[in-house]
């Protein structure tokens, strides 16, 4: 029982920092909206497609899909 | 007779304590005029000497001086750091950008290909002259820019050692024998 109570705790913590580490997708398609001067606003919604694409919706009404291609990211209007 | 000789002891002993009134009322206001310097020798006539005096004061300072030396001592820390940071190379700079959690997997890929092509237009300068030398340092001070606003609330330190050494790596990118020796 508090065995399983530790793991747990330590999946918990582990989960917390993987979470930490990185931003957040919405806030990462946002930053790769605004070095490639995309109109957006911000992120209402996104939806994945793939490994690394998704169809982002703005709130100034844009949608995007963002994914990479190659090595390369690409962004199209939708 | 011995009555004589008490009146001269008297005399004897009241001149000593005069003496030593004297004495007592010139070693008490020496303080003011040379606080540390040793009363016996001639404070007086080493007074006209300006460097005189103030080799003591200087000799008293080092009680003090270790006293802002502690606090000094993480401001040099911070400096060094600082020092460090500026002298981080374009390389060491790529590492840290690549490895650093604050830029998500799209916007680095994003940046890496706006670096690729702004070093694919000045290789293109070097090589044949094509293109215009401002508009790729432009091109390099936005991206920079970009970059900085990216790294600024999560690596701080990181931004700031991009800020400091932006010149530098531009001076680098612009040189055709420097530009040359970067990895492809």
């Amino acid at each position: 029982m508090r065995r399983n109570a530790i793991r747990f705790a330590a999946a918990t913590t582990l989960l917390a920092l993987a979470a930490g580490a990185e931003p957040a997708v919405p806030a990462d398609l946002l930053a790769v909206l605004t070095l490639k001067h995309k109109p957006c606003g911000s992120i209402t919604s996104h939806e994945r497609k793939g490994e690394h694409d998704y169809l982002v919706t703005c709130s100034d009404g844009h949608r995007y899909r963002v994914f990479i291609d190659g090595d390369r990211v690409k962004i199209e209007d939708k | 007779m011995a009555m004589s000789f008490a009146v001269g002891r008297a005399r004897a002993v009241l001149a000593a304590c005069a003496a030593g009134a004297w004495l007592l009322a010139c070693s008490g206001s020496e303080p003011e005029t040379a606080p540390r310097t040793s009363p016996p020798e001639v404070p007086a006539p080493s007074s006209p000497e300006p460097t005189a005096p103030t080799p003591p004061p200087a000799a008293l300072v080092p009680p003090s001086a270790p006293e802002p030396a502690p606090p000094s001592s993480p401001e040099a820390k911070s400096q060094d750091e600082a020092h460090e940071a500026a002298t981080l190379s374009l390389e060491e700079l790529g590492a840290r950008i690549k490895a650093t959690p604050a830029i998500g997997t799209f916007s680095k890929l994003a940046l890496k290909n706006d670096i690729d092509d702004l070093v694919d237009d000045l290789r293109g300068y070097h090589e044949h002259h094509q293109g215009d030398l401002d508009d790729l340092h432009q091109r390099y001070e936005a991206l920079v820019l970009k970059l900085m606003s990216l790294l600024e609330d999560d690596e701080p330190g990181l931004a700031l050692a991009l800020a400091r050494s932006r010149d530098d790596i531009w001076s680098r990118l612009r040189n055709p024998v420097e530009f040359a020796k970067l990895p492809t």
